[in-house]
């Protein structure tokens, strides 16, 4: 048997044990996945209708008078996309609210076609709040005149 | 809360707590690439939750409770650690130049011993005496009464004292 510590001698160690200083580029990594996560929810917004968004546009328009203003078009991705969520996310079961953009298509949900989608402002683009997720891997795959794009992500338990 | 007050929050959290994160994380796994993937994990889960943090507690244990989370299910998934060496503390990012300690003998065995305990042991014992938090902030970041800090700290005590080779008969 090791020779007997004294209560004060344990919780010396434990308050001493060595600090660690965390790896370089962590904190790069950290804001980098923070920056793209934010970015992709700001073009999510973009895409989606928001009624508020909409009526404060309005209010805008008016009290300025300039109702010959055009609103920039939202630029979209020509080609059929998956934008939520994005491909190898980890997300819990209420995050998943995935997004595809390409037009009518078949989109399927690990293999199952999904109904239930709802258009958004933008023509092409789908949402699909998906219920009961399971944990585990999940792939949502959109076909759109014979081309292919899919996702994969990964549901956590709820904490 | 705005974008811009998100954002300013979240630097902060970053700017003071990835450190510590980065160390709870390592000592609750004792896997350096784990803990920098965890730490990495629970500042996005951060991030993503920081609109709906209601401040009912203080942030500081808020993200504590989301990084416990994140090792809970790491342990869970992979058990027990394996590797407690000089060698791996020094990867892990251990200087002892700059951090020398006087017990590394007695460090090094309570540090064997807490990778005996189970992760509610182990965490409690990491944030009492590591983090120095209060047992107010405990029972934050664990979502427990007060009361069951303090059972759950003495429990928790007689846990490594047990790991470390002293059965209740040396009491």
């Amino acid at each position: 048997m090791a020779q007997r510590m004294s209560d004060e001698r344990i919780e010396r160690a434990l308050r001493g044990m060595p600090r660690l200083s965390a790896p370089p580029g962590l904190k790069r990594e950290i804001y980098a996945r923070a920056r793209s996560l934010s970015s992709r929810r700001k073009w999510l917004w973009a895409l989606s209708p928001l009624p508020v968004a909409a009526a404060i546009g309005v209010l805008v328009a008016v009290l300025l008078n300039i109702g010959r203003l055009k609103p920039t078009p939202t630029r979209l991705p020509q080609e059929p996309l998956v934008v939520a969520p994005a491909d190898g996310e980890v997300l819990f079961p209420d995050e998943v609210e995935f997004m595809t953009y390409g037009g009518e298509g078949r989109v399927e949900l690990d293999g199952i076609p999904i109904t239930g989608t709802q258009h958004t402002s933008e023509p092409g683009a789908f949402i699909y709040i998906p219920q009961d997720l399971e944990p585990g891997y999940h792939k949502v795959v959109i076909e759109i005149d014979g081309k292919r794009v899919e996702a994969s992500f990964y549901v956590e338990e709820s904490e | 809360m705005t974008d811009l007050e998100r954002e300013r929050l979240f630097e902060e959290l970053v700017e003071e707590y990835m450190e510590r994160i980065y160390n709870l994380c390592y000592y609750m796994t004792g896997d350096a690439e784990a803990a920098r993937e965890l730490t990495q994990e629970s500042f996005l889960r951060a991030y993503k939750a920081l609109g709906g943090f209601r401040g009912e507690s203080s942030v500081y244990t808020w993200l504590y409770k989301i990084a416990l989370n994140r090792c809970r299910t790491y342990l869970k998934k992979r058990g027990r650690e394996k590797n407690v060496s000089l060698d791996e503390l020094h990867d892990a990012g251990w200087d002892p130049a700059e951090d020398p300690p006087d017990n590394l003998m007695d460090i090094m065995a309570v540090r064997r011993a807490l990778t005996m305990l189970p992760p509610e042991h182990r965490e409690i014992l990491l944030l009492f005496y590591f983090d120095e938090m209060k047992y107010e902030e405990i029972a934050e970041a664990l979502d427990i009464p007060m009361g069951t800090v303090k059972s759950r700290l003495s429990r928790a005590k007689a846990a490594l004292k047990e790991a470390l080779g002293y059965g209740a008969e040396d009491e």
